[in-house]
């Protein structure tokens, strides 16, 4: 063993968090080092080619707004883009785009390279050292090269002891034939880490020339495009289209027929599955009433023929999957180029972190991502992002940035995490946050732009921006507030030609602009001298004017939530002494350390007899 | 709320019984009883079985030699008490005396006199009881008559706790459809609207049932608040009387006797009647007696039921029309009263003029030195009134005032999320209502939202990649 180099922060794992971990790291001032198993898989999308959707969208927006890389990234190699619930509310309109996944993994490894205190080094991190005190203090590679750290992130992903499961057919890989990290899992026991099995899986990947697309619905993107980062300008294009088929009743009959083959229903898969994603045989045995179940078939990119299935993970046996696939309209002699499969892996609990991602017992040691519990490449970017902000605060001796739940998604994913813990890889929803009419993806900037300023992560020229959009917001409210459109002719016919109730005396151009339907857009004809505004300007003011009674109620609701919020708990209580907390709620507080009321008041199994026991016992201090 | 110390209280009511108990709860029960108590088999409580009756000497604090009773002495241990701390109960006798010296002791050994509900409070932190349980033990406790004492059982039993999550659950499951759907829009349909704005309107109207229940629900805790009005001297004391089946209230020719309001508990048919007397209505009253006509006015006002009383030998007069207008809008029964005098008022002269429909006027009258006449009928009616139709046995009625206003924050959001329906808002603004209309159901029963939805999304739709 030798000491190969000295870094401020070690990044362990090359995927979305440890990405948005070291350019925060490295951004911040703080000398970082990225390893990977292999420098050719960072930045890797081993499952659907897309990033975004419902709630994730918001989550690369917010990620964006404080000065992460995932939406540049995304914007520079997207190949089609909608916004799907574009219908609903404007709270649930959420960007989602097909990526060309080669052309990603490029972008951003090319980005890493670039970036200033910032060093790539391809590695398996085995083991990591602590000092007298307890705090991380080295990692060591496979190769016995050891690296001097005061901190390090844990980004492992899906890889630590990672098994894949195809039928009866199962062997020690990483995804996409990557090798896995078989040592470290025992290593991070040893120091005390509690790691737990999860499982995951994903659909086969096909030839496109094998497919006859006459059988299938194509579907389209979105004429006019929404980037996800704030900073993305100029025209963007689709490039691409997707396809969507069903399965039928011979597809279920052959699952049917055969569940006994599969790992999944046999019990060779221990690891805990995901109930958001689950696999075809899974929706077939569950809702055994549906007739057909969809399926959207995408690209993975420009320069290959590959064709993701989404809808059609499995863990069946090869021959199976191949009878299943051939069953389907379209696919009656589709070529299989990589067979569905199920991945099991190790990850931590992520009951044993604050809320920063640091590890209670551990201090330099920080969880971000899929090693955290999660799913998904978004909600591992935006952990990446807190853990590598965090790490270098600790390093720094600042204050910890947490964001609490009516801030934003972000908030809420690591509140959940850390306060509920969870038993399957956890993916974020909109359901999952109480204050979805406040965190929209629209907003995200107004949100988390200043914060992102203050930590030092966005720019003066981007803050100045951001400045200017708010002056403009405030001007255009302010005019449609002030300006009365009278019962002219003109708006007269202008009500009549959308269906809205004539008005029979003046009315304030905001207050016509809150009936349902009436648009900005729609309102330009009776509204003279509009100035020409930004759509992101213009967006704000109606979304603001619009559902006003709504989010002020939601505000209301938020300010609530945060008087418990800030009532803080302070880190040295001994809850097994408190007397009036039952033993459950003890057991369950001592070991999540909540740092605030609020905190408290959501772990599961505290009830609030036991708050109010606990604000008592507070008071008594 | 101290929460480690030991309580004791006097668990029977004072002063009744054969039997007087008290109970001891928190860590030093047995320590602290041990002081005062010499069990016959000379065994420390220590060493006695949980849950069993030990024949007992109680003595003064510090002085074996001082008995003061001998009681039954009974060990629960935690957690299988009624509060979930270790408890102690001593069965003495009845009466005032030997209860109140005990108690003394036990206070003087170390125990803290409970404050009212805290027995049950600790069972609440306990979780020996959920929220609406441990709410409808208070009401056992405190109820006055059988069928509140009925309505608290079912209430204890889960049966409100049953209804409210019924309810909790058909929000949920449309908050559920419009999740599934946003957050799977390829897969999932939302809800037609028609369709969730009637299922809202079926629960909002069940929400207002048990809303509406609520005035039941107190009388049926607190009694029927009923007020006996009229001028002086028509023997409003002398109706109460009979009602009570005692002599409560001072009877006698002179008008203006009854200057403050007399407060009386009666039964009638299971239910309870919290019978109030007060100063007769006059003008030209002593400044004493103002006062008493100031509450009197004061009580009619917050009345479920007022006894109007008149004097049959006297006619109709003026004061009675004008007490009557003043009763205008309120449950009335009218009481000719003195129908052994002579004089009489026709029922539809009553009627004519005061403006009571027949139906709801009773002829009584207390003769001093015979039983009284027309009372049972006075009951009967009073019973009509207020069981028949609004009292359904088997049904649960609210009794508190957090679970109405509760149900009425939920009804609200309800109402709100109907009007976003109507105006076919995007349903994430309507889910938000939602949200709180289950939240504060979730209030009654102590029960939390987000993580329910989430779990009816994947057990009831088919979705994920």
């Amino acid at each position: 063993m030798f000491i190969a180099d000295k870094y401020d922060i070690a990044v362990v794992g090359g995927g979305h968090a440890g990405i948005e971990a070291a350019f925060a790291a490295a951004r911040l001032g703080m000398k970082t080092c990225l390893f990977s198993i292999s420098l050719d898989a960072i930045a890797n999308l081993p499952c659907n080619p897309s990033i975004g959707g419902t709630a994730k969208g918001h989550l690369v927006r917010e990620i964006d707004a404080l000065g992460g890389e995932m939406g540049k990234g995304a914007d520079a190699t997207f190949l089609q883009s909608r916004i799907l619930n574009r219908g609903k509310g404007p709270a649930v309109h959420s960007l989602r785009a097909q990526i060309d996944r080669r052309n990603y993994q490029e972008e951003m490894k090319h980005r890493l390279e670039k970036q200033e205190n910032l060093d790539i080094r391809q590695a398996e991190i085995v083991d990591l050292t602590l000092d007298d005190e307890g705090c991380v203090r080295s990692v060591i590679a496979k190769s016995g090269a050891e690296y001097l750290c005061r901190a390090a992130i844990i980004c492992t992903g899906t890889y630590l002891k990672s098994r894949i499961i195809i039928g009866e057919f199962s062997q020690e890989s990483g995804p996409d034939g990557v090798f896995p990290a078989n040592e470290l899992s025992k290593n991070l026991e040893k120091i005390g880490v509690k790691l737990v099995r999860f499982k995951t899986g994903t659909p086969p990947r096909i030839n496109r020339k094998s497919i006859d697309f006459s059988k299938l619905e194509k579907q389209v993107g979105d004429e006019e495009i929404t980037p996800f980062s704030f900073e993305t300008e100029g025209e963007l294009k689709n490039q691409v289209a997707c396809y969507i088929t069903y399965t039928n009743e011979k597809t279920h009959k052959i699952i049917m027929d055969n569940l006994h083959r599969s790992p999944l229903y046999g019990g060779d898969i221990k690891g805990i599955g995901p109930r958001y994603c689950p696999s075809i045989e899974d929706k077939v045995v569950r809702f055994k009433d549906k007739e057909r179940h969809q399926l959207f078939v995408e690209p993975m990119g420009i320069r290959t023929e590959e064709m993701y299935l989404q809808g059609f993970s499995s863990s069946m046996p090869e021959d199976i999957q191949i009878q299943m696939i051939h069953s389907l309209p379209g696919f009656e002699n589709a070529q299989v180029m990589r067979n569905a499969y199920a991945i099991e892996y190790d990850c931590a609990d992520p009951l044993q972190l604050y809320p920063t991602l640091e590890f209670k017992e551990i201090k330099g040691l920080f969880g971000a991502g899929q090693f955290n519990g999660t799913s998904g490449y978004e909600e591992a970017a935006a952990q990446g992002l807190i853990a590598g902000i965090n790490a270098v605060r600790s390093l720094k001796g600042e204050e910890a940035f947490i964001l609490d739940r009516s801030q934003a998604y972000i908030g809420t994913l690591i509140d959940d995490l850390v306060t509920k813990g969870t038993n399957e890889p956890y993916r974020m929803m909109t359901s999952r946050s109480e204050y979805r009419l406040l965190l929209r993806q629209d907003n995200a900037d107004i949100r988390l732009t200043p914060l992102g300023y203050e930590i030092g992560l966005i720019s003066e020229e981007r803050y100045q921006k951001y400045l200017q959009k708010q002056d403009a917001i405030a001007c255009e409210k302010q005019r449609l507030e002030r300006i009365i459109l009278p019962p002219s002719e003109k708006v007269l016919a202008f009500l009549e030609k959308i269906g809205s109730t004539p008005i029979k005396s003046g009315i304030r151009a905001s207050e016509l602009l809150k009936r349902p339907e009436v648009t900005y857009k729609g309102m330009q004809e009776i509204d003279e001298e509009r100035p020409k505004l930004d759509a992101a300007v213009t967006e704000q003011v109606e979304i603001s004017i619009k559902y006003e009674g709504y989010i002020k109620r939601q505000q209301t609701q938020a300010e609530q939530f945060k008087k418990l919020e800030n009532k803080k708990i302070p880190e040295k209580i001994d809850y097994l002494q408190i007397d009036g907390l039952r033993l459950e709620a003890r057991q369950k507080l001592d070991k999540i350390r909540p740092k605030s009321l609020g905190q408290a008041s959501r772990i599961s199994g505290v009830s609030p007899a036991d708050i109010a026991v606990l604000i008592i016992y507070l008071k008594s201090l | 709320m101290k929460l480690h110390d030991t309580i004791t209280a006097i668990a029977t009511p004072i002063g009744s019984g054969g039997i007087a108990i008290l109970r001891i709860s928190g860590t030093d029960a047995e320590f602290i009883v041990q002081k005062i108590v010499q069990t016959k088999n000379k065994k420390p409580l220590c060493a006695l079985e949980s849950h069993k009756l030990t024949l007992s000497d109680i003595h003064l604090l510090g002085d074996p030699s001082v008995l003061i009773d001998e009681a039954l002495v009974a060990v629960m241990r935690a957690p299988h008490s009624y509060t979930g701390e270790d408890v102690v109960e001593i069965n003495c006798h009845g009466g005032f005396l030997a209860a109140d010296r005990i108690l003394e002791q036990l206070i003087k050994a170390g125990a803290r006199l409970a404050e009212a509900g805290e027995f049950t409070r600790r069972a609440f932190i306990n979780g020996k009881t959920d929220l609406t349980g441990a709410e409808a033990t208070m009401d056992i406790i405190q109820s006055h008559s059988g069928l509140g004492l009925q309505n608290a059982a079912g209430t204890a039993a889960g049966k409100l706790a049953k209804k409210i999550n019924g309810l909790r659950d058909e929000i949920l499951a449309i908050a559920a459809h419009i999740s599934a759907a946003t957050d799977y829009p390829d897969e999932v349909d939302e809800p037609a609207s028609g369709q969730v704005y009637n299922t809202l309107a079926g629960i909002l109207q069940d929400m207002q049932q048990l809303i509406d229940g609520f005035s039941t629900g107190r009388m049926l805790k607190d009694g029927i608040h009923t007020v006996i009005v009229g001028k002086p001297n028509v023997g409003k004391s002398s109706v109460l009387n009979a009602l009570a089946r005692a002599e409560r209230a001072i009877v006698t020719d002179i008008p203006g006797t009854t200057r403050d309001v007399i407060e009386e508990y009666i039964q009638i048919r299971g239910a309870s009647l919290r019978l109030l007397d007060t100063a007769g209505i006059r003008e030209n009253a002593d400044a004493v007696e103002q006062i008493g006509i100031a509450r009197a006015k004061e009580n009619m006002q917050k009345a479920d039921l007022c006894l109007f009383v008149i004097d049959v030998s006297e006619g109709i007069s003026k004061e009675d029309i004008a007490i009557a207008k003043e009763l205008d809008g309120k449950e009335i029964i009218l009481i000719l009263n003195k129908t052994d005098k002579a004089g009489e008022i026709s029922l539809t002269e009553a009627e004519k003029y005061l403006g009571i429909p027949k139906e709801d006027i009773v002829k009584t009258a207390t003769p001093k030195d015979a039983p009284p006449i027309g009372i049972e009928q006075l009951e009967e009616r009073i019973a009509q009134k207020f069981l028949t139709g609004k009292f359904t046995p088997g049904e649960v009625y609210i009794t508190g005032q957090r679970q109405k206003d509760s149900l009425c924050k939920g009804a609200d959001s309800i109402r709100r999320a109907m009007d976003s329906a109507g105006n076919a808002m995007p349903y994430d603004l309507l889910f938000i209502d939602l949200e709180d209309a289950a939240a504060a159901l979730g209030e009654i029963t102590g029960e939390t939202v987000q993580e329910e939805i989430i779990e009816q999304v994947f057990s009831r739709f088919c979705v994920g990649k």
